[in-house]
Order: structure tokens, then sequence, then C-alpha cells
């Protein structure tokens, strides 16, 4: 054997110092420093579906002797094709989170005080079901009430619906739905958003991103022309081909003077609108009033840039328009657009919105009449729901939530249940892909449970049992997941070491019925835009959710959290984007801490000053500023939905009027 | 010619089509979960101590009204002339005979050179021990070691999933073929703007996309030669 100059100098050292050394110092100094990594054991590589939101992607989960150690996508899953998007990827941190909930909790002393004693599952379901059993007996109008996200539509839910059928009625609200959008991308040549950061917000991130790749370049198809017209210069904006910077809130009054133009030039579908829509002539003759000079002015926009808009519109078809879930007024007007355009509602236009659904304005309902008993499932309304439902919660005499974290909304509620992760749990869900394919997912679960959590569809089961009065049957939940896989014919997607957990359906989403003109009508008669100037909240607050914090969730991961600020390379914090001019106007410069005040309330953010913002608005993200939700989400940043005037159901978030102060 | 480009030899390269990525920031996270990079916090993030082998880098140009913003993913550029590797006094950093850029942590005395020398600022320093919940070790990939304190970090395309291909196409009696081994953050993209591959092959994806007229680096003038390819946002 050869010994080289380098190992032997080594070789001696080491045994130089291991015989000088006491052994005390032997230790510490010839210990490898490294953190060992654990033993690496068997393994294997199971199929599953991620759960991180509605999505519904496949997940491949590599695990060593049963511990989760890696993520991929399902190669051939119609919704994600062997990718993932940044919370798919966080999935491992869901699971491991070192402060999840590990067994339910009652509360001790007043809400809030944080004093929780562990009970058992058949304590706590009994206590649950006998508080409901009650309010059922007394014959008060409202005994129960269910709070649930609106997607996706799985067998959790529906063990939820089952639960809420067997108390009274009108007692299921879901706190999120928002139209889906199908796109034909293979056709589509311009496309416009009003005010959607769509890249960020769609209801289906992976979706999103492959869809945005497919119009910049895909073999064999033209590349489609962007347009994103957001007051702030979001993701979506500095990757669409043009950004128009728009006053907010007036996005509808400009959808609304492009489809009276188009309409002027005759440039619209006559066909189409006849067989379609009802009230055309009365909206044709109510948008008259609309002139260049004034929408200009309104939304803030040059009126030659107006103009080279619509010449893309009458150019470039097909074309279409989309929105967020926005004012109800620029909804419309927007779906009026499309409507003039052709593109929308029918099997061969350009983009269709399929299973619509009403979302219920339910926290309105409940502030007038408190239920006895309230059951949040895995949403945190305290949170998201801008004060609204912090109120309606506090006259709630008994709630109960289904969390696998400490959320603000358990913290305020008398009994916790901790439910699996998406790893852990069982899944039976259907979902539809960006271009209207259904799918059917279903998976055993991809780990094993790490504490003594549940399924949530188990507890919601567990419940209705005891409330019905039968006794609690246990694995109840594990035959009746079986049972639904079967008779949706997705049996075969369970196989434990299957290697498929997808099968496609015949579509479900309802086209939408004749589109019509008179709401549109009546409120431009009634409610043209208000343009009244502030004096004393002369700012706009616009809020934005990152990628990272969809839907309000993900600031507990930290991996999640290094990745919510590229645009700004802000990270671990809440900020504000102010213009330079409006900052100068207020002495503020960049880094500076500021107070965001509005007639709610006022928060700290870090000024950012950015070129790329409008004048008068200020940009501040949704997800920070949680008072609970684990070590990693508590004290960090700032929650500005605690002071805009919209609420935080939408999944574009509203801000209302605000001003600035330096801290 | 240098060894790596010897026919015969891989010469593992990526290109990032800045046309298709959105900057959604998948790739950075597969990639740290995938690396069993340190969890953060907002002290380190205050400090620019936060260590992630890929970023994502803003780029951004203002005139008049008129804003461009790119968002670059930035993983380490995998330089055939590495600055960095002519620093390490202790032979730490060093290309390997396929063209990665790798790091040594054993070896790696902390001495911070290379940060100094590389221009991408793609390579990271442990100042602290790094922070592991119990529970979190759990998902430690196993194939990746946790660095300890006082050494320098980087990206490595995955080197860890290189072996494993290799052993997996030995085992099968077969070469290396192109698609056996991906990076993480490659695989993840949802938008499919990062294509992985070798670059000594012709007829592979990445050859053929080094050479769209699109194709630029990052700071080419130093005569680095990343074998990071980006390719132009635009027609």
């Amino acid at each position: 054997m050869e010994i080289s100059r380098r190992a032997f100098l080594k070789l001696a050292g080491l045994l130089g110092a291991g015989s000088v050394l006491p052994s005390w110092a032997r230790e510490t100094v010839l210990k490898p420093r490294e953190t060992p990594l654990p033993q690496p054991g068997k393994e294997t590589f199971v199929q599953g579906i991620c759960g991180m939101c509605p999505a519904g992607c496949g997940i491949r989960v590599r695990k060593m002797d049963g511990r989760a150690v890696g993520i991929s996508g399902t190669q051939d899953h119609p919704i994600n094709q062997g990718s993932l998007c940044p919370k798919g990827a966080a999935v491992l941190q869901e699971l491991y989170h070192p402060d999840r909930l590990r067994g339910p909790l009652v509360r001790e002393g007043p809400r809030g005080a944080g004093r929780w004693t562990a009970i058992s599952w058949e304590e706590a379901v009994r206590r649950i079901a006998g508080r409901i059993s009650k309010a059922n007996l007394e014959k008060v109008k409202r005994p129960l009430a269910l709070l649930t996200p609106g997607e996706p539509k799985d067998v959790h839910q529906e063990a939820l619906k089952g639960l809420a059928g067997s108390v009274g009625e009108g007692n299921f609200v879901t706190l999120e739905s928002s139209p889906r959008t199908f796109w034909d991308l293979d056709r589509i040549r311009l496309l416009v958003s009003f005010g959607f950061d769509w890249l960020q917000t769609h209801p289906s991130p992976v979706e999103a991103q492959r869809a945005f790749a497919k119009l910049r370049r895909w073999p064999g198809r033209q590349r489609t022309h962007v347009v994103q017209i957001e007051p702030r210069f979001s993701v979506t904006a500095a990757k669409a081909d043009e950004w128009m910077p728009i006053r907010p809130g007036t996005e509808g009054v400009l959808a609304l003077w492009l489809a009276r133009e188009l309409i002027v030039n005759g440039s619209y579908g006559k066909a189409y609108i006849q067989g379609h829509t009802d009230g055309f002539e009365e909206f044709k003759r109510a948008v008259e009033m609309l002139s260049l000079e004034r929408v200009s002015r309104w939304t803030q926009i040059p009126e030659k840039e107006i103009k080279l808009l619509l010449l893309k519109f009458i150019h470039l078809k097909p074309a279409a328009a989309i929105m967020g879930s926005d004012f109800i007024f620029n909804r419309m007007a927007v779906s009026a657009l499309n409507m003039i355009l052709g593109s929308m509602g029918s099997e061969e236009t350009v983009w269709t919105v399929g299973g619509l659904e009403k979302r219920e304005e339910s926290a309105e309902r409940f502030r007038k009449a408190a239920p006895q008993v309230m059951i949040v499932d895995r949403v945190n309304p305290v949170f998201f729901g801008s004060g609204q439902w912090k109120s309606v919660l506090e006259n709630v005499p008994f709630i109960v939530t289904v969390s696998p974290h400490m959320t603000e909304t358990a913290e305020i509620s008398d009994i916790v249940l901790p439910c699996h992760t998406p790893l852990e749990q069982l899944h039976l869900s259907q979902h539809s892909t960006i271009d209207g394919k259904s799918v059917l997912n279903a998976s055993p679960r991809a780990v094993e449970p790490l504490y003594d959590t549940k399924d949530p569809g188990e507890i919601f089961l567990l419940l209705k049992r005891v409330v019905e009065g039968a006794a609690p049957a246990l694995g109840e939940f594990q035959s009746y997941h079986k049972i639904r896989a079967k008779e949706l014919k997705g049996e075969s997607l369970l196989e434990p070491e299957g290697e498929v957990r997808w099968m496609e359906i015949p579509k479900s989403g309802k086209m939408l019925e004749r589109f019509r003109f008179s709401p549109l009508v009546d409120a431009l008669k009634h409610r043209v835009p208000e343009l009244k100037g502030d004096a004393e909240f002369p700012l706009f607050l616009y809020l934005f959710t990152p990628l990272a914090f969809f839907r309000g969730e993900g600031a507990h991961l930290p991996y999640l959290q290094s990745v919510a600020g590229p645009q700004a390379q802000e990270t671990w914090g809440t900020w504000a984007e102010i213009h330079p001019d409006t900052a100068r106007k207020y002495g503020i410069v960049d880094g500076d801490r500021v107070w965001v005040e509005s007639r709610r309330g006022k928060i700290q953010v870090k000024a950012r000053l950015v070129p790329w913002t409008m004048p008068d608005v200020v940009s501040v993200p949704v997800g920070l500023g949680h008072t609970a939700y684990g070590r990693w989400a508590k004290g960090l940043g700032a929650n500005p939905l605690e002071i805009a005037e919209g609420d935080g159901v939408d999944p574009q978030f509203r801000g209302g009027r605000c001003r600035l102060m330096k801290a | 010619m240098e060894e790596s480009r010897r026919k015969g030899q891989h010469r593992w390269g990526m290109v990032v089509d800045l046309d298709k990525c959105t900057g959604c920031g998948a790739c950075v996270v597969a990639c740290s979960v995938e690396n069993n990079q340190m969890l953060g916090s907002p002290e380190e993030a205050a400090m620019g101590r936060v260590i992630r082998w890929l970023k994502i880098l803003p780029k951004t140009e203002v005139e008049g009204s008129h804003v461009r913003q790119n968002l670059i993913p930035m993983p380490c550029q995998q330089c055939e002339n590495p600055p960095c590797i002519k620093v390490c006094p202790v032979y730490a950093t060093f290309k390997n005979e396929e063209g990665i850029v790798g790091q040594v942590y054993s070896r790696c005395i902390g001495c911070r050179y290379c940060l100094n020398a590389c221009p991408y600022t793609c390579k990271f320093f442990n100042w602290k021990k790094p922070l592991w919940p119990d529970e979190m070790r759990s998902s430690f990939n196993p194939s990746v070691s946790v660095r300890p304190n006082g050494v320098v970090e980087k990206c490595l395309f995955c080197h860890h999933r290189l072996q494993r291909a290799k052993e997996e196409a030995v085992a099968q009696g077969r070469n290396l073929q192109e698609g056996d081994y991906q990076p993480a953050c490659a695989e993840v993209c949802p938008a499919k703007a990062i294509v992985f591959g070798d670059l000594n092959d012709s007829e592979s994806d990445v050859s053929r996309l080094c050479k769209d007229p699109r194709a630029f680096h990052l700071l080419e003038e130093l005569g680095t030669e990343p074998k990071v390819t980006y390719l132009r946002e635009g027609v």
C-alpha cells in the first residue's frame, strides 16, 4: 500500500493527538462534528396524493423504514404531470412539524388563556356529542354549524356533510369557493387578466405555472400575448408581455368600456350573443355613458394605452379576459366582456366556468343567530376572516377545531381535535384539471400516523354516530372510505403497493347557464364606481398573497418562508411596497419601519421602496402576522387582514383605504 | 482539451428557460428538502445567512414607467473554469471529471476564500451548527450529509442522484441514459423551465438548447464558462 504524504501526516496527527490528549478532551476533539444521519434502512416508494391544497396533485413518497424522506410528483398524473409547487415540495415539513398537535385537548380557563389538558378521543367525542345533542333538544334556532374549506370535494367533506345532515339544516358552510375556470390553452391568442395574480393565486398552482409555459412556447402552438392589469407589479405582471397599472378596484369599468367599443366596432359574435345571453340591447345602451376620457380618469391608465389594449382585443383572437374573485361588479363586468368576445360559457369557447358555486355570506348569516356548537374543519377563520369571524365566534358558546396545528381559531376553541396531515390521511376526492377534465384521486395513507390523530372524516363519522345515539365504532371510516371508493369505481386505486392513484372520470362541471346582462345594467344605473377622495386616508391598501402563503397557509413551514417574496428579496417578515414618490411625501426611506393605518387599526411593517408599484398604493402580503400556528409562524410579521376593509375569504383580497406613518 | 470534454465522458449541464420560468420557487423548496438545508430564521435572514443552494434572483430594469423584471433561478453555475477551486488551500472544493464542482466538507477548513472568489455568491458558510428539531431529523435525506458548522457548502447538481443512477445503470448492465439523472430542481419544475442533461451528448436537450439564439450565461465576461445556461425571455 502506498502512503501519501497527506495521509501520513493526517494519521500521525491523529495518533499524536489521541495519545497526548487527556481522555475528557479526546471526546470533544476527535468526535466528528457532523450531525449523524438516521441509519439508512429499507427504502420504499409509495404513490399518494399531496393534499397541501385542494388542487389534487399526485406525489411519490420516498420512505426509509417507514419514515418519509423524499417527495416528488407522480409522472403521469393529469394534474401535476410529475411536478410540484413549493407547497407540495414542503409537505415533509408539514408532516414532521415539531409543534403539531399530538392528541385531543380541552381548554382550561378562559378562552385564549392557552392552558390545555390532554383528553382521550372517547372523552372528547362524548363531550362534543353531548353538547350537540343538548343544543338539538333545546330546539334553539341554530344548534350546530360546520365550517369547512370549499374544496376539494372529498370523502372527509362528505362525512362532515353527513354530520351536518343529522342535526338540523342549513348548517354547513364552506369558507372559500371560487369558480374554477377551464382554459383552452391550445387556441388562446390573447390572455388579459383583470387584477388576477393568477401565477400566484390560481386554485391549482402547478397547472397555472405549466399553463404559463404553454402559453409562452410549446411545440406547434403560437405564442399567446399576456397582459396583466393590476395596481401592483406582481409576479404575474413581471411575467406578462405587458403590465398596465390600474387604480385599485376599477378593473370592471375598463372591461365595460372595452366591451362597449367591441360592440361599436361590430367585433363580436352576434349569433353567440343571441344564443347564450339575455338583455344585450339594454346592456348596449347602458354602457354608452362610458367615455374613454372618463374611464382613463377613473382607472388612471393613459387613453393611448387603453386604445392599444382595445386593438389587441380586436386583432388577437380568440381572446379571453380572466379575473379572480373580486368585487362582484368587476366580476360581472369581466364576464360581460367575455360574452362579447364570445369566449366563455360553452364547449367551443376559449374558457368556461364550471361547477359555479355561490359562496355563502357565512359570517353575516351567523352574526344574527350564533350557533350553539361550531365545528371548524381545517380552516382558520380567526386569522383569515378579517375580524368578522372573530366577533361571530365570540358569541358561539362551544367551539371545536379540527386541525393538525394550534391555529388562532384552535386557540379560542373549547376542544381541539388534531387531524392527520395530508401524508397520513386517506384520500378520496374529485378534482378538475385546468383544461376541464375530471379526475378521481384515491389513495391509502402514504405514511402511518405519527401521533394520536385521526382522519378528519373519521372524527365526523364518530361524532355522527354518537349524536345519533349509537356506539362509536373503531375503524368505521376505513371501511367507509373503501366502500365509497368502490362506489366511484376507484377501489383499484387503493392497492397498498399500487402505482396508480388517479383515474379520469366523466366531466362533472356544469356549463354556465344563459348569461344575463340585466344585473350589470342595474348595477351601472345605481352604483357607478365611486371615486371619492379620502382626505384622512389618502392611500389605497392593496393586499396580495404570495404563492408560498396561498390560502393564507404556509407561514408555519420554514422552507416556504424562504420563497415568500422573491421580487423584493423579502423573507421572514411582512413588508409594504411603496412607490418612491409616495414614500417621499411621508419622509420614508427604504427599509424603514412604518405604520400602515386604516379605519380598523394599524400594523407595523418594513417599507420597501419599489418603482414598480403605482403611486398612492401600499401593497402588503397576506400570510404572516400569526399569534399562534407553531414556532416559525407565531409572532412573525403582521397580518394586513386586521386592517383591511374586505375579508380574507376571497382568494384575492381587497384592502381599502390607508395612510402611512413612520414608526 | 480538458478532461471532462473528452469523448465518452459525461459533462453535466443545465438550461433554464426564463421565458417559461415563473419564479414560483418550487425549485428552491425541492432543493432544500433534497439536500437537508438549514431551516433558517428571521435573525439569520436579516444577516443574509440563510443557506439556499438555489435561490431566485430578481433582475429589475426600470425605464420611465416601464418595468421589466426577470426572476432568475440561480444554483451554482458549475463553472468549467471555477474561480472558487483555485483559491482553496486544502483541495476541499474541486471540479470532478464530469464537470461538477464538488465540496468535501470534512476537508474544508472554513477559510471562506472560495466564498469571496465566487462571482455568483453561490457558496455558503455554516456560521452555526444547524438547529434541527428532533422530529424533523426523521425526514433527513439519507443520501446527503448534514453539514457541521465551520464549513462551506454549495449546490452539487444533486450529485448523490448521479451516483445512484450510475449504480442502477450498472445493475441493469447498461450505460447511463438521458433522463436517468435529474437534480431535484429540474424534476420538480412545474413550468418545465429547467432542463438538465449531458452537454457532451450532442443529441441531448441541453446541448440543443445551449445553441438557441436566446442562450446566455451570467457574468459571461469573467470567463468562468458556466455550465448553467439561461435562455432569454421573449420570442
